[in-house]
């Protein structure tokens, strides 16, 4: 395969491309699926190809083909700077990357064992017998990916990862329903420890908080935010508007823009006790690597430090933009899916409180442990959060459980944050991005903390 | 080749080859961002034996090893539920010939060019030529060859922002320009007017294709597929068929099997027909989409809505019938009196989907309309509801409807604009 990449590259360089980047890729695994006590579905899938992006006359072009062989990959490449240059004829600036030190490295993870059909269906087991509808799945797969660039990258990983899930929905006519989504995954089956006991857990509270919460009266509230809630936040309204090239347009049409503008990069998003990071070099988890899809080492990335936006998540094409370095974000879910800025672990980094610390000091407030529904508008400023399970805080003591929405503006949130626990909690999630849309394993979390005088309705 | 090395150790097997070919040229501040073209050949290949079944898919050639593993696998497998034998019913082969890719790039120009007036546009067009062929153990084969092509673009002025979506079965069938000045004309509309939150409760909705086919993309998908039915994850069950569940107004329909819309499908994985289905027939429940295994559950045909692989049916392209409604923005304002102009929606979620219990952010100007004329434009804005809600409070249909998609929506779709009633709006 060396050879066939290098010529590969020379044949791109030889089209006119000033830059030639050969990504060959597998992703190769097993899934199956469980609904109602019964076991539904199994299967295997595998998918695995080589891509190429070019840039050749100020544009950027990109190319992928499932076949292995050289004649293939030319012919990919040929097509990535023939695309290249069409996009260059409709550019006013050229498509520039910044310049790095790039990795010539190879790693790789052990695989991962795991029984799928018969954990699935001990998952299932431990569910709660009341509720109405549930449903169990999950994938192993590995990917394996080879990465060489004109300008000296040369990069060789493969990576395990599992990923499981279950939904719960509680319904009784009389109070309606109610539905919990749990999921668990990272680089090793440890990942999924405890997950067996938080189906039972969140599958029983799905039918008591159904029987036993009550809608909250509307108003302003001390929130105090679980690490499931942490995580949701710092994804949304953080993560995503530090995307680069969303700052920049490039997802316009599509998954939308920032709050962040380009001509005020270095915005306040919330108090000094504020830190966010973006952070892929954490062993284990779902959203770990070590070398991006353009070959730049990745590190943790201090997105908002203080309160204030201090780096964007940024592949090499946006560094240059602002000229800046690579921060290694560039990744792409399949080989034939082009590389884009992306999070990985992204989180609020804790603070110095214990989380009953930050109960006991609160004195009306609402504890929010977990969510349902949620979204937010695509400069990722105004946000809406369902509860799932969430409580009412009275001098400094849980009460009875409420149901209600936070409408928060997102200055709002990090602004009003003045405690931060110390404990921490990482959840998996499927990022989603690009079009054609492409969903990268990442994790999101944080630990508990709290926001002042947030608006909260039934 | 594979199906010779398993016939002999399952009761059936079926393969499906699809071989497709995609350009997509993405644009951004009135520049090409990237040029793509992926070439994709997935291989699916479903095995049964002893009511047991697998599926596997691969991009590029099977692997003879993990076929055997799959083989192996599948004795260990517990009974399939709903397993249901394959009894492909294959319409004569079909063949088009592919498209020429580079014009997208006149088709982006000329929507960019057309969008007059505004300060930016960001869009994309894509083609995709689609070659699928069945083959199985019970000697069924068939293949068709399609083209595919929809535009998106979107154009910002100042705060602004409005969409426009063209889907198609031909390149030359896409609209860019109406798409760019449409966008223009929302943009001229909604730049002199003030700014005001959106009054949360019960309001009067106008709502534009691209809002109304996203909602009904998502009923079709998460309640009128089959597989939502034999779950219990549907609001629906058998027995609500002939049943009131929407407004008299609307008809709704599955039309795959149009060869004019984008997604027409001939046939499905299973190797059968696609049917044209009704849906909801003048508000009444009229039928479900079926794969064999759905069909074989709940005592019904299969309509051949296999589309996504094995496993459940899904829908394909919806249409909603237009109604007597005015067919332009003008006229349709003016009928809605007072309420929203919803332009746009993204980021649906539910807090469960059996109820139907959705909300859904609103995107582009969303306009503020008393008297029958637009007053404000809207800051933030949710539909807030159920499914049910809008499917029965639908009192007007525009008179005309448009085949759309783009990247946000469930499924793709033909539909009118639509007036709903008592809506549940919050900020």
């Amino acid at each position: 395969m060396d050879e066939a990449i290098q010529k590969a590259i020379d044949f791109g360089l030889s089209l006119g491309a000033k830059y030639v980047e050969v990504r060959w890729q597998s992703d190769e695994g097993k899934w199956a699926s469980f609904r109602n006590g019964q076991f539904e579905f199994s299967g295997f899938t595998r998918s695995s190809g080589f891509s190429v992006r070019a840039i050749a006359e100020g544009g950027l072009g990109f190319a992928a083909t499932p076949k292995a062989g050289l004649q293939d990959l030319l012919s990919a490449v040929e097509r990535a700077v023939k695309l290249a240059k069409a996009a260059g004829r409709m550019r006013r600036r050229p498509v520039e990357l910044s310049e790095e030190r790039l990795a010539v490295v190879k790693y790789e993870l052990p695989p991962i064992e795991l029984e799928l059909e018969r954990y699935l269906a001990e998952l299932d087991s431990r569910a709660d017998k009341r509720v109405s509808v549930k449903r169990f799945a999950g994938g192993v797969w590995t990917t394996e990916k080879r990465i060489a660039t004109s300008d000296g990258a040369d990069v060789y990983s493969k990576i395990p990862r599992v990923f499981v899930f279950g939904v719960f929905i509680a319904h009784e006519p009389s109070k309606g329903s109610l539905q919990r989504d749990i999921s668990a995954g990272g680089t090793s089956v440890k990942s999924l420890e405890g997950f067996e006991e938080l189906v039972e857990e969140e599958s029983r509270k799905a039918v008591d908080l159904l029987d036993k919460a009550k809608p909250v009266s509307p108003g302003r509230y001390d929130v105090v935010f679980s690490p499931e809630m942490a995580g949701i936040f710092v994804h949304e309204s953080i993560g995503h508007p530090f995307e680069l090239d969303r700052i920049f347009g490039r997802e316009g049409a599509e998954a939308g823009e920032s709050y962040v503008r380009p001509q005020n990069l270095r915005v306040q998003v919330g108090s000094e006790l504020v830190n966010i990071i973006d952070d892929p070099t954490i062993p284990g988890t779902y959203g770990f690597y070590l070398v991006d899809e353009e070959g730049v080492q990745a590190r943790p990335k201090w997105l908002v430090r203080e309160g204030r936006a201090n780096e964007f998540i940024t592949n090499r094409q946006y560094a240059a933009v602002i000229g800046v370095h690579s921060n290694a974000a560039a990744r792409a879910s399949a080989f034939d899916r082009e590389p884009i800025p992306r999070m990985s672990n992204t989180y609020l980094v804790p603070g110095d409180w214990s989380p009953e610390e930050i109960i006991r000091d609160t004195r009306r407030g609402i504890y929010v442990a977990s969510y349902t529904e949620w979204n937010i508008d695509d400069r990722r400023q105004a946000g809406r959060y369902g509860f799932f399970e969430a409580y009412l805080i009275e001098n400094g003591e849980l009460k009875e459980p409420v149901k209600g929405f936070l409408e928060v503006d997102t200055r709002e949130l990090w602004s009003g944050v003045d405690a931060v626990g110390r404990n921490f909690e990482l959840f998996v999630g499927t990022c989603g991005k690009g079009n054609p849309p492409q969903g990268v394993p990442v994790t999101m979390g944080g630990p508990t903390f709290r926001s002042k005088n947030l608006l909260v309705l039934p | 080749m594979i199906l010779r090395l398993v016939e002999r150790r399952v009761d059936e097997a079926a393969l499906v080859r699809i071989e497709s070919e995609n350009y997509l040229l993405r644009f951004a501040n009135d520049e090409a961002t990237a040029f793509k073209s992926w070439t994709r050949t997935e291989v699916g290949l479903y095995l049964a034996k002893g009511r047991r079944a697998i599926a596997l898919f691969f991009t590029g050639e099977p692997d003879v090893e993990a076929v055997d593993d799959a083989l192996r696998r599948l004795d260990r497998l517990p009974e399939d539920p709903l397993y249901a034998p394959l009894k492909p019913q294959l319409p004569p082969p079909r063949e088009e010939r592919e498209e020429d890719f580079e014009k997208l790039a006149d088709i982006a120009a000329e929507a960019i060019s057309a969008a007059g007036g505004v300060e930016r546009n960001a869009g994309a067009a894509q083609l995709t030529y689609i070659c699928f062929e069945y083959e199985d153990t019970h000697g069924g084969r068939g293949r068709y060859c399609v083209n595919r092509a929809y535009l998106t673009i979107r154009s910002f002025r100042g705060e602004l922002a409005a969409t426009a979506a063209s889907a198609a079965r031909r390149l030359s069938e896409l609209r860019p320009k109406e798409a760019g000045r449409s966008n223009a004309e929302l943009l001229e509309l909604a730049a002199g007017l003030p700014a005001e939150d959106a009054e949360p409760g019960r309001r009067r909705l106008l709502l534009s294709p691209l809002v109304f086919g996203h909602l009904l993309g998502e009923v079709a998908s998460v309640w009128l597929a089959a597989g939502g039915v034999v779950a219990g994850s549907s609001r629906y069950e058998p027995g609500d068929l002939g049943k009131v569940v929407a407004s008299e107004a609307l008809t709704l329909e599955d039309a795959t099997a149009d060869e004019g819309a984008y997604g027409f499908t001939p046939f499905d994985y299973e190797g059968n027909a696609v049917r044209r289905v009704e849906l909801i027939r003048r508000g009444v429940l009229a039928g479900f989409l079926h794969n064999n295994r759905t069909a074989a559950k709940l005592g019904a045909s299969t309509t051949g809505h296999a589309l996504r692989g094995w496993i459940m049916p899904s829908p394909g392209h919806v249409l909603a019938r237009p109604g007597d409604g005015p067919k332009d923005l003008q006229g349709l304002l003016a009928e809605l009196g007072t309420g929203y102009y919803v332009h746009n929606n993204w980021y649906t979620r539910y807090q469960n989907i059996k109820t139907g219990q959705f909300s859904t952010v609103g995107r582009d100007a969303i306009l503020a309309v008393r008297g029958g004329r637009p007053v404000a434009v809207v800051r933030h804005m949710r539909i807030a509801d159920t499914l049910e809600n809008i499917l029965r409070g639908i009192s007007l249909l525009s008179g005309e409807a448009a085949q759309i998609y783009w990247w946000d929506m469930p499924v793709p779709a033909t539909v009118p604009y639509a007036v709903v009633e008592d809506v549940g709006v919050v900020k």
